[in-house]
């Protein structure tokens, strides 16, 4: 009877729990929600790249450029966005600037709890001083931003003339190409931003898109519908979670309709069930790789611990080829299981144009590590807090495993301050948000704050004899990056990180192609010679979601971002 | 209203302001002529206010040339004149003239029918006066002469001229007592007064009316009288006068023949005045004559001592004039008088003859020495006959008829010159004579143009100068000869035969004067050669020109064009008067345009024309063409941009520079085997040199390709081989080359080239196709833009 009491007090728990969870979680009716490392709120700059990869995908949900680059079912496209194409002649190209496009400072949300009114405030529309004051941005940021490079091709200076009584500005292109329409729309496809921002604003918010962002509600980051937006549904939520070690279940649970990183890049065991998920691949945007300490390691311990982390045999380990637990993969091109693509052998990834267009050699170094080189332990740490958690922990052990590492590697996780000091042989890091297109971004790699809190990339340029811009040496200093690179401090390499660093920034500041793939060849034999890092492998892009979203209207292609198309999601007709 | 009837009021009072008064006289004044009339107011004289101001209108006259007379005692106190215009004493005024002005009481104003009134102005009043009076119309001549017939009588009378010595000149008068200077100055005093008075007279006579002569009238009659005896008393004194002039001229010339026969016409019309003069008066005076004719014998005698040349002689005075005198005197000429005039007469005809002769003589010698060119045979008879004429002119010498004038010395002299002329012609007709024949031989070379005969006859004649002088052109005229027939060789483009020529000419010594002639002789040999170089030039230039012309366009055989001898002289110089080395000189500047044309303008027309034409129609024999430029190509020499542009064109060796991005550029293809061949082998060459920011450049580089080459593409490969910097391109790593297919208009695309900054970059495309023929390829570069996709 006892006995019976204690089961029925049980089952009564469990019932009222479950009715509490039911009643009490939210409810994600007209809603896309994804999750979000709570700790790394995104922070939204539409002209430079971000550490979290969130945060880069969220401008296109913010902000719209003149035209908008966005995935359809046959590939990408340019959308109009601010701006409709009227006409190029000799090399002059008209846009006409939409009227009646009004930025989110037009409206007002009155928030009450979890609800949200919005309400027009004003009028508040977009002008081509808005356009003016967003290419001064891009003009001052440099090759910080790579819209400085898209714009930079075709526009040799950065303004326009106009508008005029039809509300039409001119452009005038570089006169070196027949200019297409396809190629003016992707060059103007850079955001814009309202000219009463911060020039240096740690995140922008006001856009024009469908979607504008409203106060946070019990830290779920809210983007509302406008009264004039045209999505297909009225909300998209960023829900906080501590690490990313939930996030399947919580997509299993309902509690998130939207996974567009999976742990592992794999596919979820958890989620096969068709009728409740679906999945969409796209091109990888994460890589891992160590980069080594030069004030710890000499070139040549370097060069032989690249050759101790042997990528191949990581991967493999990573994705548990071969055994009953192994992680099946499917890139964007739809190849099952094909680990070793995801393999880099140089600083570009194998995913990226430089070596998919053999730009760059991608020549794995088969010698055997030259143990004697290396000192006894190389300890290689790692800080699992700013996501990548479940990927961290996985790669620790693998590199602590001696038939990895032959018994020399060390590898532990770390807090971030360990970081900052540069307390370590190598750092095991993720690089996300890459893009495998020309704009491959070596900052965020070589020139990062050691800081995965924050991201500040230290490039410092002054102009040389010829009023040209030229990058500085003092952008490597000691304790200023992963690699502790510092010319004057490491003596012995001084003209090597010289040459390098010069090569760096001719690779991100150019706008000419031909430029862009010699110094990336350089920057690839710069890199390979100094031994900076191992560069490991990058991480396949898989998006999960949930059925209750029509998966016909979710279109993710190629380099597009995902949430390029957010507005025109839909949810899945009721059964 | 009261205004307005005020006005008449007013106009009152202004005209009451007038300055001066009229005084209108009753009875009114009467303008006939009659005597004086009192002119008064009512029966009163009118009375003058002092400082006041009057004028009284007279009416005009009824006839012309009347006097207004004004006769009264105020003239004086007041102060007047009249005046033919009166407005209140403004201007204008005109006075008429008081021809009484000296008078107190009386004014005499010249008036007539020219104005219908005249006004006596009284323009001060001095004092209060009763003015009294009178005035009277009366003709001018009328009152001129009632105031001075009295006058003229008197002086009629007092200045007649006693006649009592005239009256008594005679042979018996005293002459030698009588002074007829002193006579004739009194005369004249008293003639010149009468003639004042006489002219008066006929001065008033214009004055008189048209018919008063038919008149009574007393006072006319009076003028007529007065008149008659004026005249008569002056005509009297005009013939005493000349009698008085007669007598002191003869004593005048007492001693001086020539002066008094320069008066002896006036003595001749004296004598001859027989009915005018006094007979004895006459008589008196031919006797003085006959007297003072005796001194003209010894005053010729004397003038013909005297001269000495043999000109002829002229008597002072002429002995005509001496004749005249002694008719009017009633006697002839005497005899040693008429010898003298026969002797002149004889003296002057030889003389004239003597003269003549000598000029003749001096003539014909100036035209001897005038050095006439190249005389007729006429020239020299014809100055023979003028000094045959001029001997047979002279008259005989007969002055020794005249005994009394033999030993004169002008007879020996003319004597003497006429021997002397008649010596000298007879001398220079002889000289003449020579000199016809000559002329004559010379005339009969000149036309058969023999100029070294005439040499010859002239060197043998070197004596006779003055026929030499006739050909002082002579050598000029040999040499000019000589350039003809030279010049006529050039002109029938005998180069050889006219070069010989110039040799025998630079050469030639038989002149008259050699060395006088030479440096023409030297200047004309230059100057045909000179031709003969210009022309051989003119005509090598013109049939190489000639041949340009009409070989620019051939398109066959363009090879064996360049063989022709149009591009050699017509003729090798081998003469020169300067130096060997002058015409060694002259064949390289002919032979120089020669090459010029051959080498640069020949190949450089051809070029641009055959060009020209394969880009009009390049279907059209299109290969041949440009074999064609390319065969003149081997021959050019040039350096003009253009043309080696061309030439580049056609040469499929030869890349194409690309220099300027997104324009496409046309390049011509052309096999590369000269014949055809059942798969013919074309290729084309590109160079990239479009100049740019980039350090490491790259371009997109798209071909149009013909589409019957590349509409096979899809099947086989359309090349069968692409080059770049002799590096082979295929599609692999990052290079692409896309193939040219109807859907993208045939145009094939290799990307992305990379590019050698500032170096050559080559690429260079070859193909095969079964046709020999032209092609042409489009080729375009641009820059690959970096894309976020």
């Amino acid at each position: 009877m006892k006995k019976k009491i204690i089961i029925g007090a049980a089952i009564v728990i469990v019932l009222a729990g479950g009715l509490w969870y039911f009643l009490t979680r939210p409810s994600l009716t007209d809603t896309v929600a994804f999750p979000y490392i709570a700790h790394q709120k995104p922070a939204i700059d539409p002209h430079l790249p971000s550490s979290n990869a969130m945060a880069d995908k969220l401008d296109d949900v913010v902000f719209d450029g003149l035209f908008n680059l966005t995935a359809t079912p046959s590939g990408v496209i340019f959308e109009d966005g601010l701006g409709e194409f009227v006409g190029i002649e000799s090399n002059i190209v008209t846009i006409h600037l939409k009227s009646g496009r009004y930025w989110h400072d037009s409206y007002q949300a009155f928030v009450d709890g979890k609800d949200v009114t919005i309400e027009k405030k004003g009028k508040h529309e977009f002008t081509a001083k808005d356009l003016a004051f967003t290419l001064k941005r891009i003009q001052s940021l440099g090759s910080l931003s790579p819209d400085y490079i898209l714009v930079g091709q075709a526009l040799p200076v950065m303004d326009f003339e106009g508008p005029n009584e039809r509300n039409e500005i001119k452009f005038k292109f570089r006169e070196n190409r027949i200019w297409i329409e396809s190629d003016i729309k992707e060059i103007l496809s850079f955001k814009i931003l309202p000219d009463n921002s911060d020039m240096n604003a740690l995140t922008y918010s006001i856009g024009t898109t469908s979607y504008m962002k409203v106060p946070d509600y019990e830290n779920i980051i809210r983007f509302f519908r406008t009264q004039n937006g045209s999505a297909a549904i009225s909300k998209a939520y960023l829900i906080p979670y501590v690490d990313n070690s939930t996030f399947t279940t919580e997509l299993r649970n309902g509690n998130i309709n939207v996974l567009l990183e999976t742990p592992f890049g794999s596919i979820s065991p958890i989620l096969q069930e068709q009728e409740k998920f679906f999945v969409k691949s796209n091109v990888s945007s994460t890589f891992f790789a160590v980069l080594f300490n030069s004030q710890r390691l000499s070139r040549e311990q370097r060069i032989e611990l690249r050759r101790l982390l042997n990528n191949k045999a990581i991967v493999d380990r990573f994705f548990k080829v071969g055994t009953e637990q192994q992680r099946h993969t499917i890139d964007f091109k739809g190849n099952h299981d094909n680990y070793t693509d995801l393999v880099n052998d140089i600083v570009f990834p194998t995913s990226s144009y430089y070596v998919q267009d053999t730009i760059v050699d991608h020549i794995h170094d088969n010698n055997p590590p030259n143990l004697s080189v290396l000192p006894d332990t190389i300890r290689i740490k790692a800080c699992l807090n700013y996501g990548y958690r479940e990927e961290y922990s996985e790669l620790i052990d693998i590199l602590n495993d001696r038939t990895i590492t032959q018994g020399r590697v060390k590898a532990t996780a770390v807090q971030n301050d360990d970081i900052k000091r540069g307390d370590y042989d190598a750092l095991l890091i993720a690089v996300s948000g890459y893009r495998s297109n020309f704009l491959f971004d070596l900052y965020s790699i070589f020139l990062r704050e050691p800081d995965l809190e924050t991201y500040k990339i230290n490039l410092q340029t002054a102009l040389n004899d010829k009023g040209e811009l030229t990058v500085n040496p003092s952008s490597l200093r000691l304790n200023h990056n992963f690699l502790n690179l510092d010319a004057s401090v490491n003596v012995a390499e001084k003209e090597d990180i010289n040459i390098f660093l010069d090569d760096m920034y001719n690779f991100m500041s150019t706008h000419e192609v031909g430029d862009k793939q010699e110094y990336a060849r350089r920057v690839s034999t710069d890199e390979k010679q100094m031994a900076l890092g191992a560069w490991l492998f990058s991480l396949p892009s898989l998006a999960y979601f949930s059925t209750r979203l029509d998966s016909t209207s979710i279109d993710l292609y190629g380099v597009a971002s995902q949430l390029s198309t957010l507005k025109k999601w839909k949810e899945a007709p009721k059964k | 209203m009261r205004i307005y009837s005020a006005i008449p009021f007013i106009l009152f009072l202004l005209g009451g302001c007038a300055t001066f008064k009229e005084l209108e006289p009753a009875p009114p004044l009467q303008p006939a002529e009659r005597g004086f009339i009192e002119l008064r107011n009512d029966k009163e004289n009118f009375l003058l206010k002092k400082d006041n101001k009057y004028f009284i209108k007279f009416p005009g006259p009824v006839d012309v040339h009347f006097y207004l007379v004004l006769q009264t005692s105020a003239k004086r106190t007041v102060h007047n004149y009249c005046t033919t215009t009166f407005n209140d004493g403004k201007p204008p005024i005109l006075p008429i003239l008081d021809e009484t002005a000296d008078q107190d009481s009386l004014s005499v104003f010249a008036i007539d029918t020219s104005n219908a009134c005249y006004y006596w102005v009284i323009d001060t009043v001095y004092q209060d006066i009763s003015l009294s009076i009178r005035y009277r119309y009366v003709p001018q001549w009328r009152y001129a002469v009632e105031n001075k017939y009295d006058l003229y009588r008197r002086i009629l009378v007092d200045n007649s001229i006693d006649r009592h010595a005239y009256e008594a000149m005679g042979p018996q008068f005293n002459f030698a007592a009588f002074d007829a200077a002193a006579e004739q100055q009194k005369l004249q005093a008293k003639n010149k007064l009468l003639s004042d008075m006489n002219s008066e007279l006929i001065k008033l006579e214009k004055v008189f009316p048209a018919n008063i002569a038919a008149s009574h009238d007393t006072m006319y009659q009076r003028y007529v009288g007065l008149g008659d005896d004026s005249r008569r008393e002056i005509q009297f004194q005009a013939d005493y006068d000349i009698v008085l002039s007669i007598l002191q001229k003869e004593s005048e010339t007492k001693g001086n023949f020539i002066a008094f026969m320069n008066r002896s016409q006036e003595f001749e019309q004296f004598l001859n005045q027989k009915n005018r003069f006094r007979a004895p008066i006459l008589e008196y005076l031919k006797s003085v004559f006959l007297r003072r004719l005796k001194e003209a014998l010894s005053s010729y005698e004397a003038q013909l001592s005297g001269k000495n040349d043999i000109s002829d002689i002229e008597l002072k005075p002429p002995i005509g004039d001496v004749e005249k005198l002694f008719i009017a005197c009633g006697q002839k000429l005497p005899y040693d008088l008429i010898q003298v005039r026969n002797y002149v007469n004889e003296f002057n005809v030889l003389a004239t003859g003597v003269r003549d002769a000598e000029t003749t003589y001096e003539a014909v010698t100036s035209a001897m020495q005038q050095k006439a060119p190249w005389p007729e045979n006429s020239y020299y008879p014809e100055l023979i006959s003028k000094l045959e004429k001029a001997k047979i002119a002279i008259p005989e010498n007969r002055l020794d008829r005249f005994e009394l004038y033999k030993s004169l010395k002008i007879t020996s002299l003319v004597s003497s010159r006429l021997q002397n002329i008649l010596l000298q012609i007879d001398q220079r007709e002889t000289q003449f004579q020579k000199a016809a024949d000559i002329v004559q031989q010379i005339n009969v070379l000149r036309l058969q143009k023999d100029y070294k005969g005439i040499i010859q006859i002239l060197k043998a004649n070197r004596d006779m100068t003055f026929v030499i002088a006739h050909y002082s052109d002579i050598d000029a005229l040999l040499l000019k000869s000589q350039a003809d027939k030279i010049r006529e060789q050039l002109d029938a483009q005998d180069w050889k035969g006219s070069e010989d020529g110039l040799s025998v000419l630079f050469n030639d010594q038989n002149y008259f004067n050699p060395s006088q002639i030479s440096s023409k002789k030297l200047q004309t040999v230059q100057l045909l050669e000179t031709d003969l170089y210009e022309h051989v030039k003119s005509l090598s230039f013109e049939h190489v020109d000639a041949f340009v012309k009409k070989n620019e366009a051939t398109i066959d055989s363009v090879t064996a064009l360049y063989a022709d001898s149009s591009f050699l002289p017509v003729y090798t110089l081998t003469f020169s008067s300067e130096s060997p080395g002058r015409v060694t000189q002259k064949l390289r500047t002919i032979q120089a345009y020669l090459n010029e044309v051959k080498t640069l303008r020949f190949p450089e027309a051809a070029i641009r024309i055959i060009y020209r034409e394969l880009t009009q129609a390049p279907r059209d024999h299109g290969v041949e063409k440009a074999h064609a430029i390319l065969a003149h190509a081997k021959f050019y020499k040039g350096q003009d941009k253009s043309v080696r542009n061309i030439i580049d064109e056609c040469d499929p060796l030869i890349a194409k520079p690309l220099t300027k991005p997104k324009e496409y550029r046309r390049v011509m293809v052309i096999p590369v085997n000269e014949e055809a061949m059942s798969s013919n082998e074309y290729l084309f060459r590109i160079n990239v040199k479009i100049p740019s920011e980039a350090k490491f450049p790259v371009y997109d580089i798209n071909f149009k390709v013909p589409s019957a080459v590349a509409e096979k593409a899809g099947k086989t490969q359309w090349f069968t081989k692409i080059l770049l910097n002799n590096k082979v391109v295929k599609t692999e790593g990052h290079m692409r080359i896309t193939a040219p297919s109807a859907d993208n208009n045939y145009e094939a695309q290799i990307t992305p080239v990379e590019i050698l900054k500032d170096r050559e970059n080559i690429i260079e495309v070859q193909f095969n196709y079964p046709s020999f023929q032209l092609f042409e390829v489009s080729v375009m570069a641009q820059v690959p833009i970096i894309r976020k996709n």
